[in-house]
């Protein structure tokens, strides 16, 4: 069982491909890890055992016949708790939506479905998908397998912590101000998020149209990359070929230097300097107005997301936590030609980004969180503008990122003093995922921060 | 108007409940207003302006 579980994604779909491990041993191993270990870490919310083992049976059995296998089959699989699935449960970590049962499924899920991946059941995330500390008040914190007193990181906080801790090798996430890069970032994992509109959000319960994005989260970017190919049917692997000699980085500074934290800072530049010794030219950029950026980012989700819940905001206000209430409530203030202009200056602030972030460069690199992981109770005791302040620390290099609509990625690159990952974030031009995970693929190829296993995993 | 009578209106419309909000939520929702009404809006934008941005991007990559 353990040693299935130190496989990533891409060996063990060749592991099940080969015959060297079956579907039914990967499948048994994923579920008692999850049952245990996942539970034991607030990382699971339900699992279909019987399910997924008459699947990876018949997969085996597929197998054994001959025939031409998908990429990914065989594999379990496990996500967060937003994708329907027609006839199951879906309730997006809230009180409110404890019993939705949908009558569609994720088109996403439909893909991984077809590319042979099973779905063994749904991880935790934070109420709504809206807190990026991965704060639940209904049903308690996921815990970061690196150190339980600390966020694991969210909204996609199970998926997080389920893929950190070797439970099952990828997970989808969503991310709307940064869900799949807190995580990511957290748990020490590549937390993809691409471009606004690429990978389909159908049966995926919302927040805010305009910025909802899918997304994997896997250790490696060579798992990212397949997981990409199949929900979005481009391929991306290709694109891997370990050379980055020739590309040009772009290192903006101004706003995504304020808050940055000594330690931090010297874990990205020890990466800027691998990234250059690997044949990467180094361009220090600027960025524009941040401040407009992430206000206009707040309207659209607040509005987007307040037009959602307005109901129950009426008729359920005590059945939500405060901090979560507090951020959606925003959105029945604005008047509307507030979010129609938020709306309209988009692509002009995005090229503007672009001009002064990127430049002639190909890809940008930015903290991913600009302080070491706080803890728990950092994040939910005492003064409620310390926790707000807090709060708003883990968001500060990822929201403004949602408005601009680019691809992004969190890719880590150390620990702090107290062992908790440290994550440089890849920023890139429109569809620009391969560049982004090219460029993460050559970093991991010369780095091992990404192979180690949190004490979390207890793979010892 | 001002941004209290606005609140007033939009709580009544909405029909929300009458809660007393936390000043840091009105001061939030006063500055993004303030900031964004004085953004310069490019003259030809629509809401629609970015989708067709990043189709535009989108054939070139």
């Amino acid at each position: 069982m353990t040693r299935v579980a130190t496989l990533d994604l891409c060996a063990l779909a060749d592991a099940i491909a080969t015959g060297t491990i079956s579907s039914v041993a990967a499948t048994q191993a994923a579920l008692d890890r999850l049952d245990g270990i996942g539970r034991k870490l607030n990382a699971v919310v339900r699992l279909n055992p019987a399910h997924a083992l008459a699947a990876a049976e018949a997969a085996d059995r597929k197998r054994a016949s001959g025939a031409a296998l998908p990429p990914l089959h065989g594999v379990p699989l496990a996500h967060k708790d937003l994708f329907y699935r027609a006839g199951e449960v879906s309730a997006g970590g809230s009180k409110i939506r404890a019993d939705f049962v949908p009558d569609v499924t994720a088109t996403v899920l439909e893909r991984l479905d077809a590319s042979g991946a099973l779905d063994l059941g749904r991880l935790h995330l934070a109420e709504f998908a809206l807190s990026p500390t991965g704060y639940n008040a209904h049903y308690g914190h996921a815990l970061n397998p690196w150190s339980p007193a600390h966020v694991p990181g969210g909204s996609s906080s199970g998926s997080g912590v389920a893929v950190s801790a070797r439970l099952v090798t990828a997970s989808l996430g969503s991310d709307t101000g940064g869900s799949l890069r807190h995580p990511g970032a957290m748990c020490g994992l590549i937390g993809l998020k691409p471009t606004w509109g690429l990978v389909p959000t159908e049966g995926v319960m919302p927040l805010s149209a305009s910025l909802d994005c899918v997304g994997p989260l896997t250790r490696t970017a060579q798992d990212a990359a397949l997981m990409l190919s199949i929900i979005v049917g481009r391929d991306y692997r290709s694109a891997l070929t370990g050379d980055i000699r020739g590309l040009t980085l772009a290192v903006p500074g101004g706003y995504y230097r304020e808050l940055l934290d000594p330690l931090v800072a010297a874990r990205l530049q020890q990466a800027i300097t691998t990234l250059r010794d690997l044949g990467v030219t180094i361009r220090e950029t600027a960025t524009p107005d941040m401040a407009l950026i992430n206000a206009l980012m707040q309207v659209l989700m607040s509005v987007e997301a307040a037009t959602i819940h307005r109901r129950w905001l009426i008729e359920r206000p005590s059945d939500y936590a405060d901090q979560v209430r507090a951020r959606i409530e925003p959105g029945l203030l604005y008047p509307a030609t507030r979010y129609v202009e938020a709306l309209s200056l988009r692509a002009s602030l995005t090229q503007a980004w672009l001009d002064a972030g990127i430049g002639a460069a190909d890809v940008a690199l930015l903290p991913a969180i600009s302080v070491p992981v706080p803890t728990i109770a950092e994040t939910t005791e005492g003064d409620p503008a310390d926790i707000a302040q807090a709060i708003a620390r883990v968001t500060h290099c990822t929201r403004g990122i949602n408005y601009l609509g680019l691809p992004s990625a969190s890719i880590p690159c150390g620990f702090d003093e107290a062992g908790l990952p440290v994550a440089f974030q890849l920023v890139g031009r429109p569809y620009a995922e391969a560049t982004i995970l090219r460029v993460a693929d050559a970093y991991q190829a010369a780095t091992s921060w990404h192979l180690r296993a949190p004490p979390g995993a207890e793979l010892n | 108007m001002s941004d209290d009578r606005q609140s007033h209106m939009m709580s009544d419309l909405n029909g929300t409940p009458d809660t007393e909000r936390p000043p840091e939520l009105k001061a939030l929702v006063r500055n993004n207003n303030r900031l964004i009404a004085g953004a310069p809006l490019p003259f030809d934008s629509t809401p629609y302006a970015f989708v067709q941005w990043l189709s535009a991007a989108d054939r070139r990559s």
